[in-house]
């Protein structure tokens, strides 16, 4: 037989079966006794350890438990609690004070009033407890009073009285068999005890209770009419198990103390008891010794409980008074240490922008004095610049002068229209200093001026140094190419043919290429004049006139009269020392002939009719190239014939147009499309 | 087996936990107040010691005022701080491993927690939910967060270890 498993017994133990399981277990429980033993060990172990986990159900301590949290949940409630806990003190002790003055009074009217000794039930009160019962200032506390860890002190070992520790005991047990239970009642007027069978109940006649009394109290019914005013008992005296004596009546309680009810002791009853034979003083002496010592004895458990209750509410409000104390001191360090910090963090915070406006002085003076250096580096440069600038410029004056002068000196020679340069200087573009010869120059039109722009105002040292750097290199490019131009004119004169009779002296009179420096001019009649007209280089002549680079512009110059003549071919129009030269001339070179050039010029404009500059006109079969100015005119010199003419600039299209070059061609302008292949060309 | 156990009504709880979040030292004291009893229960069944008990409770409670923000909108409030019991009271369990763990009480009840302290703590916490609080298997799973039927499973395996080290306990002794 399978027994059930420890699931199948520990569900069954907590009722978690329900069922065809449930009636599993149940039919199976029925029938095996092993898991009946099982179930049953394990229902006594749950409850034994339900019973060990109980732990302390005290309703104090979780009332200390509550007061701990909320002292850490709420830290002003804390505060509120230890005003309430020194209130609770200052209070405590008035109520001890006064409980001590109503005692010292009691004593005193009980040594006043012998008679008191007659009422054995009305035991001296005891204020001091009483004090202690009263209420707890619990509205300064809230809901949660303190109250101590300790709550009661250990159960009386006083045998014979079982007085309970707490003052507010409502009644007391009887002290002895006879003796008729107390009456319960705390601040009401109490009844007295069950009358003695001697004695019957009557009024009291006792004179009116001091002022301390709250009210009077039904006397017992064994106090004697003559008996002397009792003293005042904190409420109301208990019944005391002596039925012999009439007792006086009850002494009022006085305000504000909450009762003690003390019993007798019950072997000063049985005592009694037993002494109830012998004559009547001795029974009396025996009675209040008995009652002494049960006096006594009370007074002395009384006093310990007081002390051990004084000293666990003591320590219980100590520790909350220390608990509060230590958080307020820790609350006020928190508060001064973030006090500290913040005011740490300010200092060094200030501290640290004074160094950073120190340091930033230091930079500003620094960067002053550098900024000031460079400026002064920099006017340094700007004057060397503006000196080498004016070096430069004198420079190019003499070699625009020296220029001049070769041109005069070689238009004298040959009286010929000779190509001016087109001298643009720009000082501050990146092609300035470029010249550019663009053909023949009209003789009506003077050398133009070199234009230079003015110089732009300093903006500041790297500026002007970049400005003197490009100036002075501008300069430099000028004067460079300005020598080579000169070079290239002088050079060129070499390739023109000037008339014997005006340079005779001259060593370029003749091209080197025709080889024929020595042979001498010899005058001789033609009958036709023959026209002048530039030589080329004999190579080249031989090639069919086809030079590889660029036609000099030098070398096509060719004189207004030469091709005027060839034009016209007429006789009369010349004069008659170019007539001269010019049979001189065919005789001394007979075997070259010479070429039939022709001026075209033009301008070249886009579709909005400005003109484009640094656009190349070319004659591709002549090998003439030749660059727009910035006006975008251009003169080329070509061989006369039907030639096909080029353009070409960035950003447009190609222009191609044939052309007919004859002497004195009219200007040409040609219309560049932009990014357009097809042109218009306007005669 | 069904039990109220220790909860408080929903609603109620909801809306305390609500305005304890919000900062109302008030709702969470309510909330102490009904919690204290369960939950010092719960801690001396972890710590079998009445004063790492109290402090444990004590501990719990400012630790739930100081994370009841990260409570989700809608979860019990018991649940988690037994859960948070659970994992503080290993950290009393470690510290008072060095200073010798001997309850206080009549020799069986002694022997019991004893025994009880040779559990892992999730055995502990299992034993003492159901057998000091009384709670239900779904009460148990939703403070574990476990399902009901595991928890049937790790209560009799809780018994039975705490069954067998009861056993051994009384051999050696014996």
């Amino acid at each position: 037989m399978t027994h059930l498993s420890p699931q199948q017994l520990s569900a069954h133990l907590d009722s978690a079966l329900h069922g065809a399981s449930l009636q599993t277990v149940e039919t199976h429980l029925e029938m095996c006794e092993k898991c009946r033993d099982e179930l049953a060990a394990l229902t006594l172990q749950d409850q034994m350890l339900s019973q060990a986990l109980r732990g302390d159900t005290d309703r104090e301590l979780f009332d200390l438990i509550g007061l701990r949290v909320q002292s850490d949940v709420h830290p002003q409630r804390a505060r509120a609690l230890e005003k309430s806990i020194l209130e609770l003190e200052r209070t405590r002790d008035e109520r001890r004070r006064h409980a001590q003055a109503v005692a010292r009074q009691v004593q005193e009217q009980r040594q006043q009033a012998p008679g008191l000794d007659e009422a054995p039930g009305a035991l001296p009160a005891r204020p001091a407890p009483a004090s202690i019962d009263a209420p707890l200032p619990t509205a300064a506390i809230g809901s949660t009073p303190p109250a101590p860890a300790r709550p009661t002190p250990p159960a009386p070992t006083h045998a014979a009285s079982p007085a309970p520790p707490a003052p507010t005991h409502a009644a007391p047990p009887a002290p002895a068999a006879t003796t008729p239970p107390a009456a319960p009642a705390i601040s009401a007027p109490v009844a007295g005890p069950a009358p003695a069978p001697s004695a019957p109940p009557a009024p009291p006649a006792t004179p009116p209770p001091p002022p301390a009394i709250r009210a009077p109290v039904a006397g017992p019914a064994s106090a004697p009419p003559a008996t002397p005013p009792p003293p005042p008992a904190i409420r109301a005296p208990v019944a005391g198990p002596a039925p012999a004596p009439p007792a006086p009546p009850p002494p009022p309680a006085p305000i504000g103390f909450a009762p003690t009810h003390r019993s007798p002791d019950p072997t000063a009853a049985a005592s009694d008891a037993a002494h109830a034979s012998p004559p009547a003083d001795l029974r009396r002496r025996a009675l209040e010794e008995a009652r002494a010592r049960a006096e006594a004895e009370a007074r002395a458990f009384a006093l310990e409980s007081e002390r051990a209750r004084e000293e666990a509410e003591s320590r219980v409000l100590e520790q909350a008074a220390l608990r509060a104390r230590h958080q307020a001191a820790a609350r006020r360090r928190a508060e001064e240490e973030s006090r500290t910090r913040v005011a740490a963090s300010a200092r060094a915070e200030a501290e640290r922008l004074a160094r950073a406006a120190e340091a930033a002085q230091v930079a500003a003076e620094t960067s002053a004095r550098d900024a000031m250096a460079a400026q002064t580096r920099a006017e340094t440069r700007a004057v060397a610049a503006e000196e080498a600038q004016r070096q430069a410029r004198r420079k190019a004056e003499e070699a625009r002068r020296l220029e001049i002068e070769l041109t005069a000196s070689a238009g004298a020679g040959t009286r010929s229209k000779t190509p001016r340069p087109e001298v643009a200087r720009e000082s501050g573009t990146p092609d300035a200093g470029a010249v550019e010869v663009v053909g023949e120059w009209p003789s009506d039109q003077e050398l133009p001026a070199v234009t230079e722009r003015p110089a732009r105002p300093r903006r500041s040292a790297t500026a002007g140094r970049r400005e003197t750097r490009r100036s002075t290199a501008l300069a430099l490019a000028a004067s460079v190419l300005i020598l080579l131009a000169a070079v290239w004119f002088a050079i060129g004169r070499q390739f023109v043919r000037i008339p014997a009779q005006e340079l005779p002296a001259s060593p370029v009179v003749e091209t080197p290429a025709a080889g024929d420096a020595g042979v001498a001019p010899t005058p001789a009649p033609s009958p036709a004049p023959e026209p002048v007209a530039p030589v080329i280089p004999a190579g080249a002549a031989q090639e069919g006139h086809k030079p590889r680079h660029a036609v000099p512009p030098a070398a096509v110059h060719h004189t207004e009269s030469a091709t005027e003549g060839t034009a016209t071919g007429g006789a009369g129009e010349t004069d008659a020392g170019e007539s001269a030269a010019a049979q001189a001339e065919a005789q001394a070179e007979p075997a070259e002939e010479p070429l039939d050039l022709g001026l075209l010029c033009g301008t070249v404009r886009d579709d909005e009719k400005r003109p484009i500059a640094g656009a190349r006109v070319m004659m591709a079969d002549v090998g003439v190239v030749v660059v727009t100015d910035r006006v975008g005119r251009f003169c080329l010199t070509a061989p006369r014939g039907t030639r096909t003419l080029s353009v070409i600039a960035l950003g447009f299209g190609t222009y191609r147009q044939t052309v007919s070059v004859g002497r004195r061609t009219g200007e040409l302008s040609v219309t560049l499309q932009s990014a357009g292949p097809s042109t218009r060309a306007q005669h | 087996m069904g039990s109220s156990g220790p909860w408080m009504e929903a609603g109620r709880e909801a809306g305390l936990v609500l305005s304890a979040q919000h900062g109302d030292r008030g709702a969470y004291m309510e909330l102490v107040d009904h919690y204290s009893r369960p939950l010092h229960r719960l801690a001396y069944a972890m710590t079998r010691h009445a004063d790492d008990a109290i402090e444990l409770t004590h501990d719990a409670f400012v630790y739930g005022w100081k994370n009841i923000s990260h409570l989700p909108v809608g979860r019990p409030f018991c649940p988690w701080l037994f859960r948070a019991t659970r994992n503080l009271s290993i950290a009393v369990r470690r510290r008072r491993a060095g200073q010798g763990d001997t309850p206080v009480g009549p020799a069986r009840q002694r022997a019991f927690l004893t025994a009880l302290s040779d559990l892992t703590p999730d055995e502990q916490l299992i034993l003492a939910l159901r057998v000091g609080e009384k709670l239900s298997y779904q009460d148990i799973g939703t403070t574990c967060e476990l399902p009901a039927r595991t928890v049937l499973a790790r209560v009799a395996s809780a018994r039975e270890h705490l069954r067998a080290r009861l056993a051994a306990r009384a051999r050696d002794a014996a």
